[in-house]
C-alpha cells in the first residue's frame, strides 16, 4: 500500500511548534529553551536534556533552526540557537491553523461529540 | 557511561551537538534536576535511537524537508515501517504481548543459560596456538590387565569395558621426548591440586601443577609479565622458580609488577616467581582445574612433600600433550605413543606383551575426563530447556493464529485496498520477529541469572569455569530468536492472509468458525504432549532425590562440625604428626560446646575413599580375584562424633594404642562378602605385601556406613586406629556440638590456630553440608526440571486457555441460540469442556513418547524404574486436572452468557 506523502509543514510536532515559538522571541542556550518551556506551559512540559537535543537535532536539520553564537552562562560558555526565516514562517502559518482549531474547540465546549 | 550512550545517537548529530547535549545534563545537575545514571542512559538510548529513526525516515522519504512526494518507498523504509507499525500493534495488546513475549523470555532464556555452560564445558578450545594440533594420550585396559602400578589421576571405564587413564609415568615422557616421533614436542604437567602458599608469611591454599619446561613454549604462550617456563627449568640444579596465572596474579598479588622476582613458599619449599601467563589461559588441565601456580617438574619433590616421583616408572601420574607436526595423523601419534608405552611396560615394569594400549585423542580442550562426565547431565538438560522453548513457540504461534482471525478485518481491508499478501504476510512477520527479539534480549538477561543455577548440575561448584556472554552465546540466542520468530510466525501469518474478503468485512463470524481452530488444536496436542513428558522427567528426579534423601546412611551426622587439614603440607610428619592430631583433638574438646571430637580420613557422605587390596583371614579368593576394602584411618571419637556403634564386637577404646595389638573395625558389607555365617570377631585382615605388610585384629562390626554416593552400594569397609599407623596423611576433624555445629566454627578455629597458625584449615562446615553436596546433583536435577515442567505445564494451559476463550467469543451467537431452544448452563459448560478431549490425546500420546524416551535416564535416576508407573500416571493426573481448571474458566464464561445479547450481538 504506498502512502501519499503529505506536504512536510502540516508534520510539525507539537514539541516542534512549542520549541519554535520559545525562540521566536530570541535566541536560546539549551536550559534556557527547558526553562522557558515550562514558564510557558505553566510546567505542564518539561523535558529531558535527551529530548531537548532530538528536537534541535531534528529541526537544524530542517533549517527551522540553527545554532547563533554562544552564551556566557554560570556554568560556562553554552551554545545558543535561534530560529530561522524558515521556522519563522512555518511557525506563523502554524499558529493561524492552530488558532482556529482551537477557536472552534473552545466554541463548542470541547466536549461535543462529532457524530 | 554516559559518553557511552551517546553512542546511540547518530554520529552526525554526536559531531555537531554532542558536547553540548552533555552540556546540558550539566546544567541540569548544577540546578538540582540532575538524575541517576540509568535515568540519563534511559533519556539518552531513547532519544539516540529516535533521532536514528528519524533520520531514517528523512534518507528514505517521510519527513520533514524530503522532496519525495509519490516516490515508491524504499525497502529500508518500509521495513522500518513494518517494525514501528508492529511495535504499535504489540502496545494495543498488552496481554497478549505479555504472554507471547513472557514465553519467549522463558524458552530463549533457559536455552542461553544452558548454551552458556555447554560452551564453556564442551566446545570452548584452549585458547593457544593451533589447538587443533594437540594430541592428549591415553592408556587403557581390562582391569586385570594393569600391571601392579600407583596410578594418581581419573580411570574411567570406556566403551570398550576397559578402565580407561590418562597418566603416565616419568620415564615414559622421557623416552617419548626423546625419540623420534610425529610430534614436534611433547610435554607432561600433572595436577598438583591444592598447596599451601604462603606469601608474605601470610598462609592460603591455591591450585597449582607441575609441567615440563617445554609446556608453555608448546602451547605458543607468551608471557604476560616476566618470562614463563623453559628448557632450563627441567635441569634439578637450575634456581626454583614459579610461573602463575594471571587470575591469580590479580586476587592474591593485586596485579602488583613487583610480584614478578618475589619468592613465595609452595608447601614450604621457596619458589621465585618469574612470570605471569596471559590471561585467559587456566592451564590444559580438567574442566574446572585453574592452576594458580606452576613448578618445573624438576622441583616436584620440593612441593610434593617429598615423593620423588621423577625416578619411579611404577607411579603414573604425568599427562601427556603433544604438538603434532601439521603432515602427521592422529593414528601416527598413537603408534609412537604405543610404541614407547609397550618399551616403558618392559623395562620399568617387565611387563612384556601386555594388551594394554595407548590412544590419542584430540588435545585442543586439554585433559576431557571431567567433561565427558558432565556431557550427559548437561545434555538431559539441554532436551528439557528446548523442550521448553519449543513450547513457549507452539503457545506463540497458537496466540498468533487467534489473533490472526480476530484481525481479520484488519487484514481484509488492506488486502481489498491493494496491498499484496506478501505485504501483509511480512508485517505479521515482522510482528512476530519484534516478540522474539524482545523475548530474546530479556532472555539473555534471565540467562545471566540461570547459568549460575545450573552449575550444581554439574557438580562443579568450587570450579572456576569462566561463563562468559561470548560471541558464540550470543549468536546462539540471535539464531534460537529468528528460527522461533520466522518459523513459528510464517505459518499462522500464512493463514491468516487467506481469508475470505467479504464475509470478513463485514464483520460476520467465519462460516465453520470451529474448523480455524483446526491447526490450533493440532499446536495443542503437541504443546501438551511436551508438557507431559517434562512432568514425567520431573517427576522421575523428584522420585530419585526422595528416595537417595530416604536412604539409611549407617550414620548421624546432623550435629557435627567438619574441619578438613593436611600438616604434612606445614612440615610436619612421623611421629609429630600423629602428635599434632593427638593435641589437636585434645584441645577441641575442650573448646565449649563441643562433646565429641573424632577424626578420619574420610568422613561419612564425602565422596572420597581410599581403595586397598584386603587379605581375609578364612577366605580364599578364586583366581585372579581382587579382594578389595574402602580403608578409613579413624580416632576412637570418630564413632562418638557420628552415632556409630558396634553390632558386634566393641569399638576402639583407650587400651589401643601404639604398642598394643593392631586393631580393626571392619563394617557388615565385608562380613557378608567373606565371611559369611561365621564369627568375625578375632579373625585378622592383612594390607600390603612384604615389608610394608600389616596384619590386624577384628575386634568389633559396624553397620554399613556410606561413604560414597548415597545412591552407591556401600560395599566393604576396614576401620584402622590413627595411632597404629606410621604415615598418615590429611584428616578431617569432626565435632559433636550440643546445640547448633556452626556456633562451633570460631571457637574450633582459634584453638587450631593458637596450636599452630601454619596449619591452613581447609573447608570448615556443618556435616549436614557434605550430605548436601553429595545429594546436590540429584537436588538440582529435581528443582530444575521441577521448575521447567511447571512453567511448561502453566504455558500450555495459558495456550489451552487462549484456544478456548477465543473459540468461546466466536461462537456466541450458536450458544446463544442453543441457550435460547433450551440448553442448560451446565451443557454449555459441557460443550467447551469438550475440547478437553483433545488435551486427553495430546496426553496420551506424550505418555507414549515419554515411556520410550525416558528409558535412557535410567543411569541418572536412583531407586526407581525410567517408566515407575506412579510417576507416569502422577504426571497425568496433574496435566489433566490442571488442564481442566484452564478449560473451566471460558467454558463458565460461556455458560454465563445472556442468549437474548448474544443473539443480537453480531
Amino acid at each position: 500500500m504506498r502512502s501519499t506523502e503529505t506536504k512536510n509543514q502540516s508534520n510539525l510536532k507539537q514539541i516542534d511548534f512549542l520549541v519554535l515559538a520559545v525562540l521566536q522571541k530570541g535566541s536560546l542556550h539549551g536550559y534556557g529553551i527547558v526553562q522557558r518551556l515550562e514558564e510557558m506551559t505553566d510546567g505542564a512540559v518539561a523535558l529531558r536534556p535527551g529530548d531537548v537535543y532530538r528536537v534541535l537535532y531534528r529541526m537544524e536539520r530542517a533549517n527551522l533552526l540553527a545554532r547563533a553564537g554562544e552564551a556566557e552562562t554560570s556554568n560556562g560558555r553554552r551554545a545558543n540557537y535561534a530560529i530561522t526565516a524558515a521556522g519563522r514562517r512555518l511557525l506563523s502559518s502554524q499558529a493561524e491553523i492552530l488558532a482556529s482549531v482551537a477557536a472552534n474547540v473552545l466554541a463548542t465546549g470541547g466536549h461535543e461529540h462529532v457524530g | 557511561m554516559i559518553r557511552g550512550a551517546l553512542l546511540a545517537f547518530p554520529r552526525r548529530f554526536r559531531l555537531s551537538l554532542g558536547m553540548d547535549l552533555l552540556a546540558l545534563y550539566e546544567d541540569f545537575s548544577a540546578t538540582g534536576r540532575g538524575r541517576s545514571k540509568v535515568a540519563v542512559g534511559w533519556d539518552l538510548l531513547r532519544n539516540g535511537l529516535a533521532a536514528r529513526f528519524d533520520d531514517a525516515r528523512r534518507t528514505f522519504g517521510h519527513g520533514a524537508g524530503s522532496p519525495s512526494g509519490g516516490r515508491r518507498p524504499s525497502r529500508l523504509r518500509s521495513v522500518l515501517g513494518d517494525f514501528g507499525f508492529g511495535l504499535r500493534i504489540l502496545r494495543k495488546s498488552p496481554v497478549f504481548t505479555i504472554i507471547a513475549v513472557g514465553s519467549l523470555t522463558v524458552g530463549i532464556g533457559a536455552n542461553t543459560a544452558v548454551f552458556t555452560v555447554l560452551d564453556a564445558t564442551i566446545l570452548r578450545q584452549l585458547p593457544v596456538a593451533a589447538p587443533d594440533e594437540l594430541v592428549v594420550l591415553h592408556m587403557a585396559g581390562a582391569s586385570d590387565d594393569w600391571p601392579d602400578i600407583s596410578q594418581s589421576g581419573w580411570a574411567l571405564t570406556n566403551d570398550q569395558g576397559h578402565m580407561e587413564g590418562s597418566s603416565f609415568s616419568y620415564r615414559m615422557y622421557e623416552r617419548l621426548r626423546d625419540a623420534e616421533s610425529p610430534f614436534v614436542a611433547v610435554t607432561a604437567f600433572a595436577d598438583l591440586y591444592r598447596l599451601n602458599i604462603r606469601v608474605d608469611g601470610a598462609a592460603q591454599l591455591a591450585s597449582g601443577q607441575v609441567a615440563a619446561g617445554n609446556y608453555y613454549n608448546l602451547l605458543g604462550l607468551v608471557p604476560f609479565r616476566g618470562r614463563l617456563l623453559n628448557e632450563a627449568d627441567d635441569d634439578p640444579a637450575a634456581a626454583p622458580v614459579a610461573v602463575i596465572s594471571h587470575a591469580y596474579w590479580q586476587t592474591r598479588f593485586g596485579g602488583r609488577d613487583e610480584a614478578v622476582g618475589s619468592v613465595v613458599h609452595v608447601n614450604g619449599a621457596p619458589l621465585t616467581i618469574v612470570g605471569v601467563s596471559p590471561p585467559g589461559f587456566d592451564g590444559a588441565l580438567q574442566l574446572g582445574r585453574a592452576p594458580a601456580v606452576t613448578v618445573p617438574l624438576a622441583h616436584q619433590a620440593s612441593v610434593m612433600r617429598d615423593r620423588e616421583l621423577l625416578a619411579r616408572g611404577d607411579y603414573w601420574w604425568l599427562h601427556i600433550l603433544g604438538r603434532r607436526q601439521p603432515s602427521a595423523t592422529l593414528e601416527q601419534a598413537e603408534a609412537a605413543g604405543a610404541l614407547v608405552f609397550a618399551q616403558s611396560l618392559e623395562a620399568d615394569l617387565e611387563v612384556t606383551d601386555s594388551p594394554m594400549y595407548v590412544t590419542a585423542l584430540p588435545g585442543a580442550r586439554g585433559m576431557t575426563e571431567a567433561r565427558s562426565l558432565v556431557v550427559k547431565p548437561l545434555m538431559t538438560v539441554a532436551v528439557v530447556v528446548v523442550a521448553v522453548l519449543l513450547i513457549a513457540c507452539v503457545n506463540l504461534a497458537n496466540l498468533l493464529v487467534a489473533r490472526g482471525s480476530t484481525r481479520s478485518r484488519e487484514i481484509a481491508v488492506r488486502l481489498s485496498l491493494g496491498a499484496s499478501r506478501w505485504r501483509v504476510t511480512r508485517q505479521l512477520l515482522s510482528e512476530s520477529l519484534l516478540l522474539a527479539g524482545i523475548g530474546a534480549g530479556l532472555g539473555t538477561a534471565l540467562a545471566i541469572v540461570g547459568r549460575d543455577l545450573l552449575l550444581p548440575v554439574l557438580d562443579l561448584q568450587g570450579a572456576q569455569l569462566g561463563l562468559t556472554l561470548n560471541w558464540r552465546v550470543l549468536a546462539f540466542t540471535g539464531l534460537a530468536a529468528s528460527v522461533t520468530g520466522l518459523f513459528f510466525g510464517i505459518v499462522p501469518a500464512l493463514r491468516a492472509t487467506r481469508v475470505d474478503l467479504t464475509p470478513a468485512l463485514k464483520d460476520e463470524p467465519l462460516r465453520g468458525g470451529t474448523s480455524r481452530f483446526g491447526l490450533a488444536r493440532v499446536l495443542l496436542v503437541a504443546q501438551v504432549a511436551l508438557s507431559i513428558g517434562l512432568l514425567v522427567v520431573a517427576g522421575l528426579f523428584v522420585g530419585s532425590l526422595a528416595a537417595l534423601t530416604g536412604e539409611a546412611t549407617g550414620f548421624d551426622g546432623d550435629r557435627v562440625l567438619t574441619i578438613s587439614i593436611d600438616p604434612r603440607s606445614s612440615g610436619y610428619e612421623g611421629p609429630e604428626l600423629t602428635a599434632y592430631y593427638e593435641e589437636a583433638l585434645a584441645r577441641l574438646r575442650r573448646v565449649p560446646g563441643v562433646m565429641e571430637a573424632g577424626m578420619a580420613s574420610h568422613v561419612p557422605a564425602s565422596g572420597s575413599m581410599t581403595t586397598a587390596t584386603v587379605r581375609v583371614e578364612g577366605y580364599e579368593p578364586a583366581e585372579g580375584e581382587r579382594v578389595g576394602s574402602f580403608v578409613n584411618v579413624v580416632d576412637a571419637g570418630f564413632f562418638d562424633a557420628f552415632d556409630i556403634v558396634a553390632r558386634q564386637g566393641r569399638l576402639f577404646g583407650p587400651g589401643d594404642g601404639p604398642g598394643s595389638t593392631k586393631v580393626a573395625v571392619v563394617n557388615r558389607s565385608l562380613v557378608d562378602r567373606y565371611l559369611p555365617g561365621s564369627n568375625p570377631l578375632g579373625r585378622h585382615v592383612g594390607f600390603g605385601r612384604g615389608e610394608n605388610a600389616i596384619e590386624l585384629e577384628i575386634v568389633g562390626v559396624v553397620d554399613d556406613i556410606k561413604y560414597q554416593n548415597l545412591g552407591d552400594d556401600p560395599g566393604p569397609a576396614v576401620h584402622l586406629l590413627y595411632s597404629q599407623r606410621t604415615r598418615l596423611g590429611g584428616q578431617t576433624l569432626a565435632l559433636k556440638a550440643s546445640g547448633r555445629p556452626e556456633d562451633l566454627a570460631s571457637g574450633a578455629r582459634a584453638a587450631m590456630r593458637e596450636l599452630d597458625a601454619n596449619v591452613p584449615l581447609r573447608e570448615v562446615e556443618p556435616h549436614r553440608e557434605v550430605v548436601r553436596g553429595n545429594v546436590a546433583v540429584a537436588r538440582t536435577f529435581a528443582q530444575l526440571s521441577g521448575g521447567l515442567s511447571t512453567v511448561a505445564l502453566l504455558l500450555s494451559c495459558i495456550g489451552l486457555y487462549g484456544i478456548l476463550a477465543y473459540s468461546v467469543a466466536h461462537r456466541r451467537r450458536e450458544i446463544g441460540v442453543r441457550m435460547a431452544l433450551g440448553a442448560r448452563r451446565a451443557d454449555v459448560v459441557g460443550l467447551v469442556m469438550r475440547e478437553m478431549r483433545t488435551v486427553a490425546v495430546g496426553g496420551a500420546l506424550g505418555l507414549l513418547g515419554a515411556y520410550f524416551a525416558v528409558r535412557g535416564l535410567g543411569s541418572q535416576l536412583y531407586g526407581l524404574d525410567p517408566t515407575d508407573p506412579t510417576v507416569m500416571f502422577g504426571a497425568a493426573a496433574v496435566l489433566l486436572s490442571v488442564a481442566a481448571v484452564a478449560a473451566f474458566l471460558p467454558a463458565r464464561q460461556a455458560s454465563m452468557l445472556d442468549p437474548a445479547e448474544a443473539l443480537h450481538s453480531e
